[in-house]
């Protein structure tokens, strides 16, 4: 049997399986802002470009956590230079509103028959060299942070992040690995995950929430977090 | 000399119905470890969570040296009928109500009715790699993927009806649907997802009775004191998940067990009872259809080998069955 403790899960929604993924991969003396389909769990082209004025924010941490913000050239791939213990990208791609046509990427207003509209945020972190600083979140915005020094793990190692929103725990938070919904947090905020291979790991979450803005019916968080393990 | 038939204890079935195979189906449930047909699995019920269940047990057995040429062979089918919950992340609760019928083609009868209900309680554990703990409120996936256990204990109250009497005046332990006093059972099941589609699953657990003063037998015209030997179960399973459909909220798993079953002799006015107890292992190929919050499994039980006290002496008892059809529902809520 089976279930079990999974019933949470089932009044979860997955990640939005047409959504893309948002990782850093590192660039010379910097990394570079990708978005496409990395995981497996997304068919399609690699690369998605984004539109300029999508990257928001740029935060680059040092080993005690301390944060300054980073200037972000416009363009795709965004290209983020710096030597940083953790780099904070947050994005959006603004306003998006589902008709029975089409979907398109502005508000509700003045759209006549609306089905479904949101404002998508996104953020990913990588970390790259780990402190115990890090094992609290950079943001208030939601975000993973691995609870303990992620670069000590190797294949089928179990490790454990922790969702926050606000700086606070959140739970029933559904993560994925590799694109692939593995659980929900727990009232602390935690959930255990296995490596499943070396390389750039991708563990992402999103949170859906009611907005009021009268511009979108609701607002949709998704991160990302991103560490590199040496490839086996 | 009384007949040993089967008798199945509503506490022999209820671990493995309390166990048996819950729907779970989510984004993640899918992935999740899988259960056979009948053995007891490590799955506990989740906290503030309702579950009913259903089990249909249809023993058809093998018609022996008496049989008359226009009764139908034996067969027993039992129903039980239970619900569970979840008190916390690791420890559930269940009851189960019983209705048994057993036909008896020598004797051209049939006696029918509830059982003796039982009682069970389970508490989940599992070994991360590190160390033992509870079963905690959520787990991911990676976390199902480590070996789980339950232990269990239950009793049967003597709610069914021992002295059921037969046409003749007489009275047979083995075809009432009660057992006068409680009966008692422990276990422990043990489970493991060995690869994403594929779960190990193995169950041990033992049930023994107390001895019960029976009516005056008609027939003799003396009462009788009965112990029912204990029984001890030693399963081992697979479950492959074939398809899912996480759309339609629908999986599919293919399951095989072995069934060791050892049931000691029956005691009748403290003497050992002839041509009761044996050894038998059991096969048992099935498949489980999960649906939403809804569990279907049916598999088909068969002897692979036997080795029976006075074995040709015995007739309508655990291993001499031509088959057992297992059937099973739940639904969590």
């Amino acid at each position: 049997m089976k279930f079990i403790r999974l019933a949470l899960l089932l009044c979860l929604p997955a990640l939005p399986a047409a959504a893309h993924d948002l990782w850093l991969e590192k660039e010379g003396s910097g990394h570079v802002l990708l978005q496409g389909h990395r995981t497996g769990a997304h068919a399609g082209a690699e690369r998605v470009p984004y539109e300029a004025g999508f990257v928001q924010q740029a935060l680059c941490a040092d080993a005690q956590g301390k944060t300054r913000p980073l200037t972000v050239a416009a363009g795709y791939p965004a290209k983020i230079p710096g030597d940083c213990a953790a780099l904070f990208v947050a994005a959006s791609s603004g306003y998006w509103t589902k008709t029975a046509w089409e979907t398109k990427n502005a508000p509700k207003t003045g759209i006549a028959g609306v089905l479904k509209s949101w404002r998508s945020e996104d953020s990913v972190k990588r970390v790259s060299r780990w402190s115990a600083a890090l094992a609290q979140p950079l943001t208030p915005g939601l975000e993973i942070t691995p609870v303990d020094d992620p670069f000590r793990l190797g294949v089928d190692d179990k490790f454990t992040v922790r969702v926050t929103l606000a700086g606070k725990p959140r739970a029933n938070v559904p993560v994925a690995y590799d694109g692939a919904t593995r659980g929900a947090t727990s009232d602390d905020g935690t959930v255990v995950l296995k490596i499943r291979h070396g390389g750039l790991q991708m563990i992402a979450a999103s949170l859906e929430t009611p907005l009021d803005d009268g511009k979108a019916d609701t607002l949709i968080r998704a991160t990302t977090l991103n560490f590199e393990l040496p490839a086996k | 000399m009384k007949k040993r038939l089967a008798l199945v204890c509503s506490l022999a079935a209820a671990p493995a119905l309390a166990h048996h195979g819950v729907a779970g189906v989510g984004a993640a449930a899918l992935e999740g470890p899988g259960a056979p047909v009948e053995s007891a699995t490590s799955a506990v019920l989740p906290e503030g969570s309702t579950l009913l269940a259903l089990k249909i047990d249809h023993a058809k057995f093998q018609r022996g040296r008496l049989a008359r040429p226009d009764v139908e062979g034996d067969f027993s089918r039992f129903t039980m009928l239970g619900v569970g919950h979840g008190f916390t992340p690791w420890f559930s609760a269940y009851a189960f109500l019983p209705y048994n019928v057993k036909a008896d083609e020598s004797g051209g009868f049939r006696t029918r009715g509830f059982a003796d209900v039982s009682v069970l309680g389970q508490i989940g554990f599992r070994h991360d790699g590190k160390g033992f703990s509870l079963v905690p409120k959520s787990e991911s996936l990676d976390e199902m993927e480590d070996w789980h256990f339950t232990v269990f204990g239950g009793a049967s109250l003597p709610t069914g009806r021992p002295n059921y009497r037969l046409p003749d005046g007489s009275i047979d332990p083995g075809m009432s649907t009660g057992f006068g006093k409680p009966s008692y059972t422990l276990g422990l099941t043990a489970t493991k997802m060995l690869t994403d589609k594929l779960t190990f699953n193995a169950e041990a657990s033992t049930l023994w009775f107390k001895t019960y003063r029976y009516a005056t037998d008609y027939t003799t015209g003396t009462d009788f004191t009965t112990r029912f030997g204990r029984e001890l179960r030693l399963n081992g399973g697979l479950a492959w998940r074939i398809h899912t459909n996480p759309e339609q909220k629908l999986r599919t798993d293919l399951s095989l067990e072995l069934q060791y079953l050892k049931l000691g002799r029956d005691v009748v006015d403290g003497v050992g009872e002839q041509a009761t107890g044996g050894r038998m292992l059991y096969a048992v190929p099935g498949v489980r259809l999960y649906w939403d919050k809804f569990s279907f499994a049916v598999g088909v039980k068969k002897a692979l080998w036997k080795n029976l006290n006075e074995q040709s002496q015995q007739q309508g008892a655990e291993g001499l069955e031509k088959y057992r059809l297992l059937i099973s529902a739940s639904m969590l809520f």
